[in-house]
């Protein structure tokens, strides 16, 4: 009996953990120059493509994680309220009727950090984890 | 010794069916994604796609020029080119390979000239063809404008007609198919011109989106019949003149609802000659020539939401004016699908077309199944990854509108009741 009720222990712990990784924390993050005030309402404008300028002026540049990872998983589903399979088909409508360009695609949290620092006008995000100095998050 | 103790109790081998099936669950959620993102070479980003399908009708019709032994010439090749040259700058290019090797239902041409002896075939020269291409210019996060050859923001479809990923099915509803050399279109794709989109936030009544247009149609229709068992046939030519016209989207507050209207004035010339035999010798007919006004009308509703994927639309074409020229056209469609998995998408549609509801003498041709074609599809979708889908479908139709035997006034040339089978296999990146 006590081996079994350890066995259901183990098992809940291991769908939790699993529920756990895919529910990644994440923040928002832009260039440490970048002095726009940035809400969440305007993430979710910039990375479906209605907005396409900062207010102090210069082209966005979004960039989103691949496909596969569970921080961009997180990202859709807590800041654009949509799976990242939704978002895929709604950049495939925007691209194929020429309204608009998707976020460029990179493959980690480190390059996400190395482009936003480098580009003043870039904005991407990150696992919490992952944070350091070298950008800027925005608070949800 | 303690697995075997495990599995002899019924509910040891459910949980380990549980923690087998977990364990492929996570297996496969994390490692089957592919990776989707477009070709980038310097500022220029490069996506395309593409679609190859199987065609096969039952009976005599001939549909989207397949028959009876069916046809693999049902593809489509595209390259998007886009940049964005500054914050508020884009511009867009698509190519298409227009061309016999592919097919060319790919764009569902027709060879056809009053004057080429090989008209109603296929055009057997190879081209690459210039979709669209435009400048779009946004002034601020509610206005844009575009210009150059842009898709017509016409209904659901027209601007994504080529996409075949994007469907449900692989044959698109009746409204935009290209039947008989174009003479029978309701929607048109492109138009050389100017178009803007404007949008107005309705705060918790949800937002309207106003896409305008003015310029002309890209492409032009004509046909020559097949000659009839007497010999006697028809030539008609269009071209298209100045068109005014736009959408209206309403984006509802019930998350996935979305109603449009769209409308366009043209004007239309239309060049027609007939031929006649007689005793072994054909005489063409003076031909007749006239501008003529041409309206569209249709009426969109589209509800995407929870695995659910409703569309249906309403479109009419009346060619007015002129006695000559005067016909009707409508048609409409109803399709409604099912997500299951995130991968398959099961759908039915009803497909009706009319295109001409009454003759010169003012005779009712709604019964003439030489001027209707209705269709009740099933079929189903499968999404293998963010690129690559499977498709197949059956069609039974009634009527004969759109078959690829044009202006045939003989009867018996065509079946009343037949079928289609489609697949296809599609992908985008």
């Amino acid at each position: 009996m006590k081996r079994l009720i350890y066995l259901r222990l183990v098992a809940a712990l291991w769908f939790a953990f699993t529920v756990t990784a895919q529910a990644a924390d994440v923040v928002v993050i832009v260039n440490l120059a970048n002095t726009n005030n940035l809400s969440t309402t305007m993430v979710k404008k910039i990375y479906t493509g209605e907005m396409t300028s900062w207010p102090n002026g210069g082209a966005v540049a979004p960039i989103d994680l691949d496909e596969n990872s569970e921080v961009r998983a997180s990202f859709s589903a807590n800041y654009l309220g949509k799976t990242v399979g939704n978002m895929k088909a709604f950049w495939a409508h925007k691209i194929f009727t020429g309204r608009g360009i998707p976020p460029k695609v990179t493959g980690s949290d480190s390059e996400v950090k190395n482009i936003v620092s480098g580009n003043a006008n870039a904005i991407g995000y990150i696992s919490a984890s992952s944070l350091d100095r070298s950008v800027k998050a925005i608070s949800k | 010794m303690r697995i075997e103790l495990i599995m002899r109790k019924k509910w040891g081998k459910a949980f380990l069916r549980i923690l087998g099936a977990a364990l492929l669950t996570t297996v496969v959620a994390v490692g089957g994604a592919e990776r989707t993102s477009a070709v980038e070479i310097g500022k220029v980003n490069i996506n395309g796609f593409g679609h190859q399908g199987l065609l096969l009708t039952g009976g005599k019709n001939e549909f989207l020029f397949a028959d009876e032994t069916g046809t693999w010439n049902f593809n489509s090749l595209a390259l998007l080119f886009s940049s964005r040259v500054n914050d508020k700058t884009t511009v867009y290019s698509q190519i298409q390979l227009d061309e016999d090797t592919l097919g060319d239902q790919s764009n569902n041409t027709l060879n056809n000239s009053a004057d080429d002896p090989a008209a109603g075939t296929r055009d057997e020269t190879d081209s690459i063809g210039l979709d669209w291409a435009f400048v779009d210019y946004r002034f601020n996060e509610d206005l844009s404008v575009r210009g150059g050859q842009v898709k017509m923001p016409w209904g659901i479809y027209n601007e994504l007609r080529d996409v075949k990923y994007l469907h449900l099915s692989t044959v698109l509803p009746y409204m935009y198919v290209k039947g008989k050399g174009g003479t029978t279109d309701i929607v048109h794709e492109a138009l050389r011109g100017v178009a803007a989109t404007y949008r107005i936030d309705l705060g918790g009544a949800g937002r309207l989106v106003i896409d305008p247009v003015v310029g002309e149609i890209a492409d032009e229709g004509s046909s020559l019949g097949i000659p009839d068992a007497l010999g006697n046939r028809m030539g008609m030519k269009m071209e298209h003149g100045l068109l005014v016209g736009g959408r209206i989207t309403y984006d509802t507050p019930i998350d996935g609802l979305t109603l449009m209207s769209t409308f366009s004035s043209s004007e239309m010339y239309m060049w027609m000659q007939m031929s006649m035999s007689m005793m072994g010798t054909t005489s063409w007919m003076t031909p007749v020539e006239e501008w003529d006004k041409m309206e569209m009308l249709i009426t969109s509703l589209e509800y995407v939401n929870n695995g659910i994927d409703l569309k249906a639309e309403y479109a009419t074409m009346d060619m007015m004016e002129k006695a000559m020229l005067k016909s009707k056209m409508e048609s409409y469609y109803v399709q409604a699908g099912y997500n299951v998995t995130d991968k398959w998408t099961p759908f039915v549609r009803y497909d009706y077309i009319l295109t001409d509801d009454e003759d010169s003498s003012g005779n009712d041709l709604k019964s003439d199944p030489r001027f209707y074609q209705k269709a009740m599809t099933v079929g189903v979708g499968y999404k293998i990854n963010y690129n690559l889908a499977l498709k197949a479908e059956y069609h039974s139709i009634k009527g004969y509108a759109l078959t690829d035997k044009p202006f045939v006034f003989s009867s018996g040339k065509n079946d009343k009741n037949w079928d289609l089978f489609a697949a296809s296999i599609s992908f985008i990146f």
